[in-house]
């Protein structure tokens, strides 16, 4: 094989982490989505709590990403 | 190869992250013969503890460089230029703190913002600063080195401690910290405020933690990521796979992504902070009560 056995391990878990903060964001889209929906004069407001939502959301991803580029 | 700078981890696997080059490093390089982002250019106190490397000059260069500009701009609108209250400048100035106070208002308070606002939205604007520093050609973001972003961590850590002490008195501090309820009986109590002190206070000491990894993620791999393809966009270039304008435009893309989440970055980051702001101000035990009678 050629892959390195430690890269395989780090891309296994970055592939993984990815999975539970991709349903994660569609959730929090979903709701957004169906709050927009409900009242369209909020959009603007509910606009930006989901964006900040997502950053928190995905940064979780990124912790493991970090500990891939580090090691 | 030139474009593609070895960075500060991966040192320990002996693997090279790629960073993109930026103007001081790049001086430096040429300064010095055989040297790597790693040379130790001096010592304070000649000792190698205080050890300074290439990569932490460029670092604190940018990060004052970014200060040097925002506190620039704040101290040249307040004090030093009269300026034209119609001017572009000074309504382009007031509406940004205009928006700040506003934004972060909803959260603080009419009351407190005045207070709180020039440590919050400081932060946001310096860190806006430092993330779009990522987008010029040869300047690298301050925020992708861990050090950076723990100072401002611990800033805030030290600000919301500081300010639930100063407000709240250090009595009503210490039985916020462990948990007084005045209905259970004396053992009870020291027991459960032992285990939910601790607790608390692993929360407290959590918090700059993740604040500023949170933030040197998301910079430190969209350095990264620009990194490696604009070394793929150089290298498809010349080859027969991509006409050449369409390696500009798919570099485009990634541009794009790495504005939109430098600004959310910094939003998530001051607001953050002052939500914990908000947190270790004195609660309203009005509202409460008003609440309790009327029903």
């Amino acid at each position: 094989m050629g892959i390195p056995a430690e890269g395989a391990g780090y891309a296994l878990g970055v592939g993984l982490s990815v999975i539970g903060s991709g349903i994660g964001i569609g959730l929090l889209g979903m709701g957004a989505m169906q709050a927009m929906g409900r009242q369209p004069e909020a959009i603007g407001r509910i606009q930006t709590a989901m964006l900040i939502g997502a950053g928190f959301i995905e940064a979780l991803t990124l912790y493991v990403l970090l500990i891939a580029f580090v090691k | 190869m030139f474009i593609l700078v070895g960075g500060e981890g991966g040192e320990a696997a002996g693997v090279h992250v790629p960073e993109l080059p930026d103007l001081v490093t790049l001086l430096f390089l040429r300064a010095l013969p055989d040297a790597s982002p790693e040379t130790v250019v001096f010592k304070l106190f000649g000792s190698d503890l205080f050890a300074y490397t290439v990569k932490d000059i460029s670092t604190v260069f940018y990060f004052t460089l970014a200060l040097v500009i925002v506190l620039g701009w704040a101290v040249v609108f307040s004090r030093l230029v009269r300026v034209k209250p119609g001017s572009r400048f000074a309504i382009f100035t007031e509406w940004v703190v205009d928006g700040l106070r506003r934004f972060f208002g909803e959260i603080l308070g009419a009351k407190e913002v005045d207070r709180y606002i020039g440590l919050v939205g400081g932060l946001f604007v310096v860190i806006l600063f430092m993330n779009f520093f990522e987008l010029v050609v040869l300047m690298k973001p301050p925020s992708s080195v861990w050090g950076i972003n723990f100072g401002m961590a611990l800033v805030v850590f030290f600000a919301t401690e500081i300010t639930e002490l100063v407000r709240n008195g250090p009595k009503k501090y210490f039985l916020h910290l462990v948990g007084y309820d005045p209905s259970l009986p004396l053992v009870m109590t020291v027991l459960l405020g032992a285990l939910f002190a601790i607790i608390h206070l692993m929360e407290k000491l959590m918090r700059p933690v993740s604040l500023s990894l949170r933030l040197f993620g998301n910079i430190f791999s969209k350095d990264v990521l620009l990194a490696v393809f604009g070394g793929l966009v150089v290298g498809t270039v010349g080859t027969g796979l991509l006409p050449k304008f369409m390696g500009v435009f798919l570099y485009f893309f990634f541009i794009f992504l790495a504005a939109l989440l430098s600004v959310i970055q910094a939003v998530i980051f001051s607001l953050l902070s002052t939500l914990y702001i908000a947190l270790s101000l004195p609660h309203e035990e009005h509202a409460h009560e008003e609440a309790g009678h009327a029903a």
